[in-house]
């Protein structure tokens, strides 16, 4: 029992750092769009060129431009920056399996694919918001799976191996 | 591998196989800039292909900071050396690989479009036809590399640690 505790812990620092790095590096991915938009640099625009597609009426507008990537993957990089602060700040509370974030992961992938599909061979026209509700729940449900699939249970021999090396690295 | 049980010294594991065959999946989805579509999905199967060639071949299991270091170098190497090719291309025989299908994507999403986007689009279309090589297009290149593959390599890296989770562990 005592064991099992000490392999989680160091599985949970481990992890909680990945989510500190993910909320900060998303944070700064954000500003670094919305900044781009409000003050029209056409080099910004150009560096997420090959991001994504980048077509204005598909695009959320921010001060007298549009955004330098499309609402989808707005809505990505939101959910997943969101996910990872919440992890951050819930570390103890997130680190329980949940086999339906899976599937809800599933499910948002195949509803982004069958959203992109219908309106590519015209059987309806999708909303601004629609899309980027998808991404957004696409995204917090990609950090989520990601967070609660990776702690794992350690074996007796794993975890006197690990913990002999910890102790090793100081 | 290792002394103690069940942990494999990644010391003892080259990244090599890895990274060749992720960085062969972002070389060839990117070369084509139907990625441009697709966003940064080709980088995202890149980094995934990367990391899960590691897991079968040494059979381990990997922690997530290193399943995404994998994946981010596959598709750093990947993406640029198509883009290097794409340059190359560029500079030789004034080509631009796959240019004039995202041309026709663009125009078919412009023809669609509402009259003021539209025509915005047609405008941009322009530019891209007139737009030459010089140190600018290089220097954003090079940008472009770093910011997609580090995305799109660290979601199919986190992605793959986490799916094959078979063997021993890898630290």
């Amino acid at each position: 029992m005592r064991g099992e505790r000490r392999g989680y812990a160091v599985l949970t620092r481990s992890l909680r750092r990945v989510s500190i790095y993910g909320a900060m590096l998303g944070s700064m991915l954000l500003a670094a769009l919305f900044l781009i938009a409000w003050n029209e640099w056409e080099f910004g625009h150009s560096l997420f060129s090959h991001l994504c597609h980048q077509k204005s009426e598909r695009c959320f507008g921010f001060g007298p431009s549009h955004l330098a990537v499309c609402s989808r993957c707005i809505g990505i990089y939101f959910g997943m920056t969101g996910s990872c602060a919440i992890a951050w700040l819930q570390a103890k509370k997130v680190f329980t399996l949940n086999p339906w974030v899976g599937m809800i992961l599933v499910i948002s992938a195949i509803a982004n694919l069958l959203d992109f599909g219908f309106e590519w061979f015209g059987f309806y026209q999708n909303a601004i918001w629609t899309r980027a509700l998808l991404g957004l729940l696409t995204g917090i449900s990609l950090v989520l799976f990601v967070l609660l699939r990776s702690p794992y249970r350690m074996d007796r021999d794993e975890e006197k191996a690990a913990s002999m090396r910890l102790l090793e690295r100081g | 591998m290792s002394d103690e049980p069940g942990i494999v010294n990644l010391d003892d594991c080259p990244m090599k196989p890895g990274l060749a065959a992720g960085g062969v999946v972002a070389f060839v989805l990117t070369l084509f800039p139907m990625s441009y579509a697709l966003c940064c999905l080709p980088l995202v199967l890149g980094g995934f292909f990367a990391t899960t060639t590691f897991c079968f071949k040494y059979k381990v299991r990997l922690e997530l900071k290193y399943g995404m270091k994998i994946a981010i170098l596959a598709c750093l190497l990947g993406f640029g050396a198509s883009t290097v090719v794409y340059d190359l291309v560029w500079l030789a025989f004034d080509y631009r690989i796959g240019f004039e299908w995202y041309v026709f994507f663009l125009i078919g999403l412009a023809e669609s479009a509402p009259p003021p986007s539209g025509d915005q689009l047609f405008e941009s279309i322009e530019l891209l036809r007139e737009q030459s090589f010089g140190i600018g297009t290089f220097v954003q290149q090079i940008f472009t590399v770093i910011l997609a593959s580090g995305i799109g390599g660290a979601i199919g890296g986190a992605l793959a640690s986490v799916l094959f989770k078979k063997g021993a562990l890898g630290q």
